[in-house]
This record gives structure tokens, sequence and C-alpha cells, in this order.
């Protein structure tokens, strides 16, 4: 009797914790941001910024999404933000230069994105090689091949269908947020509630014992940097069909906010650790940064500086969440345990 | 007797042997770790495997998981010859591992530790976590182990703690032999006492343990028989009535020629 209402009363607190504080955390700080931003410049929370908000983010969350899986997977990619420029530039050229049919362009080039991210994985396993490195490879591969079929120039001239994704809406709804929106809830569910992603949390969370009941770490390694690569493509085409124009350099230079984004939302950079809706937010968080402080009138160059002082703070979080932080006095600050602690 | 029930299988009943090896040999290089190893193991039995440090236990452990493959000998399961080349086809013979490192995934719960690679499912790719959840309190009830929730990550747990969600998952496997090798080696008193509670729970369920121990104070309290290993070969099989710690320290070191 006693016990039954003692675990009702925790069960409020475990429906908060199931997502972890840190998730919780983010949201907290992103409306922080918001109503601080609100009240400080009339313009942010207008219906134009929020969309174009929203709209930054939603390919920065699709291939965060990938990032986050590999990562929870406890592997890395480097190539996704140039495998966007290497689709992109792919589609444009089949388009415009080939004369090729604009929905087999895109199938092609999201296929080519998918490959790269296939042959990373095929190569890491084969060469017994770290993620880091392969991707890293395949980084420079892709991004040097997007600007070879360029030749280094934005191609332009699509006909008026490829640009409607980027830039036509359902109401309200840009699809250039629609389409990553959709994607990203069925990744979310495909990583919560299918065994595809209880093995990408176990492969992550260790190795040795998945493999020892048959949870392959080779494939899953595979298939996560294909998904990564796949979500890449998608997004490289988004892009290119809002810019109405394929170029080596687009969507090249969101290595650094995706990668932000992600380790802000919480996922843990040693695997096994990490949510969908943590990478949202820590997205939305990085947007919501270099949006304020152009509103605000502060250098470019401040948003950099911010930025990397959030991805300091939010490692540093994860490692005190885990007792690794060697600063006792710290961690009993935070009301942590230590890693002594956990083995007493 | 052995023989006759290997060779026509069908007969078995629970007072005969339902895993059998016969004349188990291994050597890597010029090393021969294994030499015609025989023994039968029976239902609901728990039996300690001894001997020096390389006289064969681990490697004829690992044998039986499938982690080596042997040069020579046989393994029948139920009177049927089985053949085990890899951990998982182990595991699908019933032979299931208490691995006693990198066992469990600290980042995962219990129960998704618990049912980890046999996760029950909807419509074959959705986790069904009610169920999970559900055996999950079955199976620990079942062993009589107390968790803080099944809900807790792995890496919270105690020592003793994670030892029963790794005997828990071998247990879901449905594995009808566990091996276990030291068991109790890292743990301490009161966890100890735990882990014995837990094998004499599976053996009462009718499950047979194969432990590998060096400490002969646990091996009287828990086996029902000891296998003696020397050198690669089975030096004695003992009942736990039937000897001493004098017989058994003397078989281990030599000192008691064996049979």
């Amino acid at each position: 009797m006693v016990q039954s209402l003692a675990r009702r009363a925790t069960a409020l607190p475990r429906l908060a914790l199931r997502y972890d504080l840190q998730v919780f955390g983010i949201y907290t700080a992103l409306v922080i941001m918001w109503i601080t931003l609100t009240v400080l410049s009339p313009y942010f929370f207008t219906g134009e910024n929020v969309r174009s908000l929203l709209i930054a983010a939603s390919t920065l969350s699709l291939i965060g999404a990938g990032l986050t899986i590999v990562l929870i997977a406890g592997e890395i990619d480097l190539s996704f933000a140039a495998l966007q420029a290497f689709a992109g530039s792919i589609s444009a050229l089949l388009i415009i230069k080939s004369g090729v049919a604009w929905p087999i362009a895109i199938v092609i080039a999201v296929a080519a994105a998918t490959f790269a991210g296939f042959a990373s994985g095929v190569i890491t396993i084969i060469g017994r090689l770290p993620t880091f490195i392969t991707t890293l490879a395949m980084l420079g591969i892709v991004q040097g091949t997007a600007f070879l079929l360029t030749n280094g120039q934005p191609v332009a001239g699509f006909p008026d269908a490829y640009q409607f994704i980027g830039n036509q809406r359902i109401g309200p709804i840009p699809y250039s947020i629609l389409v990553p929106g959709v994607i990203y809830v069925l990744l979310h569910l495909v990583l919560t509630r299918t065994t595809f992603g209880l093995q990408i949390f176990a492969v992550g969370g260790n190795k040795v014992a998945a493999t020892r009941v048959g949870l392959s770490w080779k494939k899953t390694v595979i298939a996560v940097l294909a998904l990564s690569g796949f979500l890449a493509g998608i997004s490289g085409i988004i892009i290119t069909s809002r810019l109405g124009a394929g170029s080596g350099t687009y969507g090249a230079d969101d290595l650094f906010p995706a990668v932000a984004g992600v380790i802000v939302g919480g996922t843990s950079l040693t695997g096994g650790k990490g949510s969908l809706i943590g990478t949202f937010g820590g997205i939305m968080i990085i947007v919501t940064i270099s949006d304020g402080l152009v509103l605000l009138n502060v250098s470019q160059f401040w948003q950099q500086v911010m930025v990397g002082v959030i991805i300091m703070g939010a490692v540093l979080v994860d490692q005190s969440a885990r007792g690794y932080l060697d600063a006792p006095w710290l961690m009993r600050l935070l009301g942590r345990r230590t890693a002594q602690d956990l083995e007493g | 007797m052995t023989d006759e029930t290997v060779g026509n299988g069908t007969t078995t009943t629970a007072t005969d042997p339902f895993f059998v090896v016969r004349n188990v040999s291994k050597a890597f290089g010029h090393v021969q770790a294994l030499q015609n190893v025989s023994f039968e193991l029976y239902p609901g039995e728990v039996v300690a495997l001894l001997g020096d440090n390389g006289a064969g236990k681990s490697t004829l452990v690992k044998i039986l998981s499938g982690v080596y493959s042997a040069d020579e000998g046989e393994l029948f399961i139920d009177g049927q010859p089985v053949s085990i080349k890899t951990p998982m086809d182990a595991l699908r013979q019933g032979i299931g591992t208490v691995y006693q490192d990198l066992a469990v995934v600290d980042t995962l719960d219990v129960a998704r530790n618990i049912y980890l690679g046999r996760t029950p499912t909807r419509f074959r790719y959705l986790v069904d976590y009610q169920q999970m959840y559900r055996d999950t309190r079955q199976v620990l009830a079942l062993l009589r182990v107390d968790m803080p929730s099944v809900r807790a990550k792995v890496g919270d747990l105690s020592g003793g703690q994670r030892q029963a969600v790794a005997i828990a998952r071998t247990l879901a496997h449905q594995a009808r032999i566990f091996l276990m090798d030291e068991p109790t080696a890292a743990l301490g008193v009161a966890q100890s006492a735990k882990v014995n509670e837990l094998i004499a729970d599976l053996k009462s369920n009718g499950r047979t343990l194969v432990v590998i121990t060096h400490n002969l104070e646990h091996v009287f309290a828990i086996a029902d028989r000891l296998i003696v290993l020397r050198h690669g070969r089975r030096v004695a099989i003992r009942g736990h009535d039937e000897t001493t710690r004098e017989e058994i320290v003397g078989l281990i070191t030599g000192a008691i020629r064996g049979d």
C-alpha cells in the first residue's frame, strides 16, 4: 500500500526524466531565448522571421538527425554537410546540363549521397578503420566532386516544378519545412519504436554485448552511415530547390552548426545516448542565436564564439551526467554522483 | 546407459543426460589444450568445472559457447549431434553464456538489456514495450531479484544487480545450459550470496549450470557434481557427497592420480 503510493508519487518525475533533464533544459533555454529576443527586437516574433528560422532549422535538423543516429551508434559522420552540396550539384547537372527529368534526377542524386554513406560504412568495416577517418576522406571526395561537377560556379536554371519544393507552401507552412518535418517524425519513431532503433542504441552503448546476442555491429555502422547520406541527399535537394541553383558550396558550411546543435541537444559523443527531440531543440538554439545576433546588430563573428562556448558547456554537462568530471567539488555542486560513487 | 540414450534419443527422461560431450580435443599450435574430454549434463544440476590455471577449463567453456570450435569430438543435445560454430549457434541450441565482462549495455535499461537480441515485437519491426516490461517483471520475479525499476539504466546498478541482469538475459533467451566463468569473482560477500541464490533458483527451475570457479568453498556450497581437469584431460567426475575437499585439491594439483 505504502509502496504503491510511493511508486505513484514518483511516476511524474520519472515521466519528466524519460527524455532526460538535459532535453528539458534545452527547451527551457530556448523559451527563455525566444522571450528575451521578443522583448529586445520587435521583428523577432513575426510570422516571417519565425518561418525563416524554421526553414533554416529544417534542413539542419535533417542532417542533424543523421548525425544524431550515427553518434548514438557510437560512430561519427563528418561527410554529411558536404554530401548536401554533392547531391545538389548532381541534381543540377543532370537537370540543367543533361536534361534529365527532375524526379529521376532527384532519385539519382539522393541515391548517390546514400551510396557515399554506404561506401564509408563498408570501407570502415573492411579496413577496420575509425569512421572519423573514413567519413573525413569521404568529405574530401564528395566536396571536391561537387566543385568539379559545377566547375566551382552555381549552376542555375531549374524548371519551376523543381523549385516548387523549396518555395511553395500549404497554407502557412512551406514544403521545405513540411517535408523535413514529416521525415523527422518518422525517424523519431524508427529510433524509439523499432527493433532497428533499439539495435542502434545497443551497438552504440556496448558493441561487444550487442554482438554477443546477434546484433551486428557491422550492419549497424553501414546502415546508419547510409541513412545519414540519404538524409543529406534529401536536404541537399531541398536547399538547391530553395536557392534555384546547385553549387559545391551550398550546404557545405552546415557542418559546424549541425554538430553544435546535435551536441547541445544532449547526444553523447561516446555512443548509446541521444534523441531527435533533443537534436531539434539544439538546432533551434543554434539557429535562434544566429538569427537573434543579426537582429541585435551583433557581429557575425560573435555568433561562432558563442556557439563554441555553448558546445563546451553542453559536453561538460554530458560528462557530469556520466560522473566523468575530474572535479569532485563541481560534481557535488551539481548534485551528481561521481564515478567512484557509482562503483561503490 | 549414456550411449543407449544417445543412440535413440527418443527415450530421454528427466534423469537422463540431455547434453553429451564426447572425446573433445583442441590444440593451439603445439599446445594440447584439451584431450579427449567427455562428460554429460543432466537437467537441473549445478556442475563445477575445476582445474589449475591452464588446465583447459576456459577452453572447454569457450568450445561449448561457440567461441572456439573443437578440433575433434562431438556434442549431442537430446540425442542429436549438434554443430556449434558461433555464440549465436550455441544460444539457439539452448547454451547461454553469462559473461563476466562487457555483458550488459550500461546506457540501456534493465528490460532492454534482458531482452537484447530477443525483443518482443508487433508487426515484426515494432518493439512491443508493454510485453517486454511485463516479461521482464516475470523473469525478475522468477529469479527473486530486486531492481529499483525495470526502467533503471543498467549503468546505475550495483555489481550484483548487473550480474542478475546478465543471468536474466540468458534465461530470457531460453537457455537450458548456463555457462558461468567465475560468476562471483568481482562481487562482495552479500552480492555473491545473491548470485548463489540465483544459481539455486535456476537449478530448481530445471536449468543446468556449468560454473568455473577457483573458490572451493563456493564449489561445495553450490555444486552437485565436480569435474576436474588437469593438463587438458578430464581426470575425475565426483558427486558432491562422494568426495572431500582434500581429494579435489589433490586431483587439481596432481597429488592424487585421476581415474
